[in-house]
């Protein structure tokens, strides 16, 4: 009954994850949850890098190397968000994006 | 079919839980879904072959940052999400995404119980070889992207100093 799985699948779940995350992004008002949504966009991207590094005739399998790149960049990006998060926090006491539109 | 039967519930369990993470008003839930999200997104990478993408997933993702999250909620009064207001470009963006994640899951279903052709295009598998793997990486980054390599550690580095400078 179940297929094999192919590329297809795992480029499905990543679109599916990526959606997901943009409409996270777009629906929350909460900048943590605004940038977990983020780490589940750049997660499917991993998962596209991954999955065109495993079925396209590459053997330096660029696209796993690509990844690690990625989860690098997202844990800098992630620090930052975070820390300017904080220093904002301190001056508005809120979590509330709409209220820095000032900064 | 072994894959086959840990990919189709891991790929359920990673919908499942990054709809229940956006949809939670308590951002505790919204993070501790999230870390199953990560912690399955790991599986996946398992799956592809790639093991080692799949320990840095779960070490990094599955938990340094929900621990910098988890410090960020709780040294700030971050508890509940109020209702979000949807209107005008927005809300075209969530209706869009939402058709095409409900087509995506049905294309997904459809495929798995082979009522569609499946994928039109043929595709190349890469015999799978661990050692070949790790070598093919380690040769990728100190040979080929070496250079990426080294700015990636500048970068890790000025994060580090710059947050500590700042955090006085």
């Amino acid at each position: 009954m179940l297929n094999n799985i192919g590329i297809y699948h795992y480029l499905i779940l990543g679109f599916i994850l990526f959606l997901t995350g943009l409409c996270g992004v777009v629906l929350s008002r909460n900048i943590i949850k605004i940038l977990i949504s983020i780490e589940f966009m750049l997660t499917a991207v991993n998962i596209n890098f991954t999955t065109f590094g495993l079925h396209c005739k590459n053997l330096a399998f660029d696209g796993y190397i690509f990844a690690l790149f990625y989860i690098a960049a997202g844990a800098v990006e992630l620090a930052i968000a975070l820390y300017i998060f904080y220093a904002m926090y301190r001056e508005k006491q809120t979590s509330n994006i709409e209220d820095y539109g000032d900064v | 079919m072994t894959t086959a039967l840990i990919f189709y519930p891991t790929a359920l369990i990673i919908i499942i839980f990054s709809i229940f993470s956006i949809l939670s008003k308590k951002i505790v839930y919204s993070l501790i879904s999230a870390i199953v999200v990560f912690m399955a997104a790991g599986l996946i990478f398992y799956l592809l072959g790639a093991e080692y993408n799949a320990v840095i997933q779960l070490a990094i993702y599955g938990l340094a940052v929900p621990v910098l999250l988890a410090m960020a909620i709780m040294f700030t009064d971050v508890k509940n999400e109020k209702h979000a207001i949807v209107t005008g470009a927005r809300k075209f963006v969530i209706i869009t995404a939402v058709l095409l994640i409900a087509m995506s899951v049905v294309y997904l279903t459809a495929i798995a119980v082979n009522l569609t052709i499946g994928p039109i295009f043929s595709t190349i598998s890469t015999n799978l070889n661990s050692f070949r793997i790790f070598d093919a990486i380690t040769d990728g980054f100190f040979t080929s992207y070496i250079i990426a390599f080294e700015l990636f550690s500048i970068l890790l580095l000025a994060v580090v100093a710059g947050v500590s400078d700042n955090a006085k």
